[in-house]
C-alpha cells in the first residue's frame, strides 16, 4: 500500500466528484468534495490537502479565481486543473499562476493516478 | 463631251476616290518623256500626286521607297520587259494597282499582263475621258477593299476584346463561385469546432463517470468472486466507455499540448524579430518599411513567440495585399498602460463586405491552394489569449490598418 494522500476535489458536477472521490478512496487516500470554489476556499481554510483536483469551468467562482484564491491563502499549493475543452483561454492563465498541470475530461484514472502519485512525491513536476 | 463636263467628272471621282484629305500617289513609267509628262500633268489636274519616270529601274526604286495607290506602266520600255516591272512592283507592294499601257493591240500581252496582277490596260493612243474613269473606277476599288480591311481588322479587334472579356467575366464568375464556398466552408468548420467543443464538455463528466464506476465494480466483483458474466458484462461497458474516449478525442480538433510559455517581452523587439525572419520578402516585392517604435515602449508579461506569429501574419497579409509594391508602416506607442501597435499597408484594401469576417478561421480570399486562411484569425485569437484586442480599418484601394491593443497587465477578459 502506497503513502495515503489528502486531495480535495473541486467540480459542480457530482456524480463525477463522487466517483472518482470513491475510486480515490478505494486506493486509500483521504478525499473531501467541495462543489464549488467558494466551497473549496471554506474547506481550505480548515484542512491541509496534499493536492487540490479543480475543475475549469464551474458557476460562480471559476477553478483559475478559486486557484488565485487557494494560492494567496496558502502558498505552493499544487493545483491540477480539469478541463474537457481542448483549448481554454483560462488553461494558460492557471498555468501562470502556478497549476501544476492539466488534465483532460474525461479522465483516464489509471493516468490520474499515476500523476497524482507523482506530483505528491515530486517537487514540480508538469503533468498530463 | 466638254472640258468643263470632264473636269467635274474627274473631280466627281476624285472626291469619291479618296474619302480623306490624302490624295493618291500615281506612278508613271514611260520612256516617252513627252508622253509621260503628258500623262502626268492630266493626272496631277485631277488631284493625284504623281511621279513620272522613263526607266524601269527608277521605278524599282520608287516603289521600294514610298507606297504608290497606283502604277501605270508603258509594256515597252528600253531594255526591259514592261512584264517583268510588273511582276517586281507587284511584289514589292502587292497593294499597288498597275494598269499596263501599250501602244499596241496586242491582246496576248494585256492578257498576260492580267494574269501577273494587273489591274487592267489601256491602249495608245490614249482614250484621256476613259482612262481617266478607268483610273478612278481602280483607285475607287482599292479604297473599298482597303476600308473593308481596317473594318475587317477592326471587327477582329472587338473579338479579341469581347473574348477578353468574356474571359475576364468567367474568372470573375469562378471566383465569385470558389468566395462563396469558402464562406460557406468556413462557417461550416465554426459550426463544426463548436459542436465539437461542447458535446465533449458535455459528455466528459457523465463519461469519466461510467468508467470510473465501472472499473470500481469490476475490482469488487473480482474481490466477491462474482459469476463470470458479470465481470464479462463489467469489461465489455468498460471497453465500450473507453471507445467513447477515443472518439471525442478524434472529435478535438485542436492539439491539446497548446501550452506556452509567458515571459517579460517587449513589443519593439519582437516586431524586430519578426521582420528579420522575412529576410528580403518585403524588398524583394517592393515593399518600403518604415517602423516608427516608440522607445518609451515598458516590458509586459506576453507570450513572445506567439506575438511573433501574430505579427508575422499579418505583414504577410500586408504584403500579399501589395502585389505590385507599396509601403508598410509599422508603429508602437505606450498609453495608459497599454501598446498599442499599428501596422499600415497601402495595398488593396479589404472590401467593406468581408471586412467583418477577416478574422475568422479558414476565411481567406486568396485562391485556393495558396494559403490556409488561418492567417489573421490566427493573429485574432493569439492577441486574444493576451487579454488584448485587435480591429481593421480599411479603404478598398488605398490600403489597411490592423491595430492591436495590448494591455501591461494580464487582463481579466481572458478569464471570462
Amino acid at each position: 500500500m502506497e503513502r495515503p494522500f489528502s486531495v480535495l476535489i473541486v467540480d459542480d458536477d457530482e456524480g463525477m466528484c463522487e466517483t472518482l472521490a470513491d475510486v480515490l478512496l478505494d486506493k486509500g487516500h483521504e478525499v473531501a468534495i467541495a462543489k464549488s470554489g467558494e466551497e473549496a476556499v471554506q474547506l481550505f481554510r480548515r484542512q491541509q490537502f496534499d493536492l487540490v483536483l479543480m475543475d475549469v469551468k464551474m458557476p460562480g467562482m471559476n477553478g483559475v479565481d478559486t486557484l488565485k484564491c487557494l494560492n494567496q491563502m496558502k502558498g505552493n499549493v499544487k493545483v491540477l486543473m480539469m478541463t474537457a475543452y481542448a483549448v481554454d483561454d483560462r488553461l494558460e492563465e492557471a498555468l501562470r499562476e502556478g497549476a501544476i498541470g492539466v488534465a483532460y475530461k474525461p479522465l483516464d484514472l489509471g493516468d490520474l493516478l499515476n500523476t497524482i502519485r507523482k506530483v505528491t512525491t515530486e517537487p514540480r513536476p508538469v503533468a498530463v | 463631251m466638254t472640258v468643263e463636263n470632264q473636269t467635274k467628272e474627274s473631280s466627281r471621282v476624285s472626291t469619291l476616290d479618296r474619302a480623306d484629305d490624302e490624295s493618291a500617289r500615281l506612278l508613271v513609267v514611260d520612256d516617252d518623256k513627252g508622253m509621260r509628262e503628258t500623262l502626268a500633268d492630266i493626272l496631277e489636274m485631277e488631284g493625284y500626286e504623281v511621279d513620272a519616270v522613263g526607266e524601269a529601274s527608277a521605278a524599282r526604286e520608287l516603289v521600294a521607297r514610298q507606297f504608290y495607290h497606283l502604277a501605270l506602266i508603258d509594256l515597252r520600255l528600253p531594255g526591259v520587259d514592261g512584264l517583268d516591272l510588273l511582276t517586281q512592283i507587284k511584289g514589292t507592294s502587292p497593294d499597288t494597282i498597275v494598269m499596263v499601257v501599250t501602244g499596241h493591240a496586242s491582246l496576248e500581252s494585256s492578257v498576260d499582263a492580267i494574269n501577273l496582277g494587273a489591274e487592267g490596260y489601256i491602249l495608245k493612243p490614249i482614250d484621256i475621258p476613259g482612262a481617266r474613269s478607268s483610273i478612278g473606277r481602280a483607285l475607287e476599288k482599292q479604297r473599298l477593299v482597303f476600308e473593308n480591311r481596317r473594318l475587317l481588322e477592326e471587327l477582329r479587334g472587338m473579338n479579341v476584346r469581347l473574348e477578353q472579356n468574356n474571359m475576364e467575366l468567367q474568372q470573375e464568375i469562378a471566383g465569385r463561385k470558389s468566395l462563396q464556398a469558402q464562406l460557406v466552408e468556413s462557417e461550416k468548420m465554426l459550426g463544426i469546432y463548436q459542436l465539437a467543443a461542447g458535446v465533449t464538455h458535455e459528455i466528459a463528466n457523465p463519461l469519466t463517470t461510467v468508467m470510473g464506476r465501472t472499473q470500481l465494480l469490476l475490482r469488487k466483483a473480482k474481490e466477491l468472486d462474482l459469476p463470470r458474466e458479470v465481470v464479462d458484462s463489467l469489461e465489455i461497458i468498460q471497453y465500450e466507455a473507453a471507445r467513447t474516449v477515443d472518439t471525442l478525442d478524434n472529435l478535438s480538433l485542436y492539439s491539446r499540448s497548446r501550452v506556452d510559455k509567458y515571459g517579460p517581452c517587449n513589443v519593439n523587439v519582437a516586431i524586430e524579430r519578426t521582420l528579420s525572419l522575412f529576410g528580403h520578402e518585403l524588398d524583394d516585392n517592393d515593399i518600403l518599411l518604415t517602423l516608427d517604435l516608440s522607445p518609451e515602449l515598458p516590458e509586459m508579461a506576453a507570450n513572445e513567440s506567439q506575438l511573433m506569429r501574430a505579427f508575422a501574419a499579418i505583414i504577410r497579409n500586408a504584403s500579399q495585399a501589395m502585389p505590385g509594391g507599396g509601403e508598410l508602416t509599422i508603429e508602437t506607442r505606450s498609453k495608459k498602460g497599454e501598446v498599442h501597435i499599428a501596422f499600415r499597408d497601402t495595398g488593396v484594401g479589404i472590401p467593406e463586405d468581408i471586412r467583418s469576417r477577416v478574422f475568422e478561421p479558414f476565411f481567406t480570399t486568396r485562391d485556393p491552394g495558396r494559403g490556409t486562411g488561418v492567417g489573421l484569425s490566427e493573429a485574432y485569437k493569439i492577441v486574444k489569449d493576451h487579454g488584448g484586442s485587435i480591429g481593421v480599418e480599411s479603404s478598398e484601394g488605398k490600403g489597411t490598418t490592423i491595430r492591436i491593443s495590448l494591455s501591461l497587465e494580464a487582463s481579466d477578459s481572458t478569464l471570462s
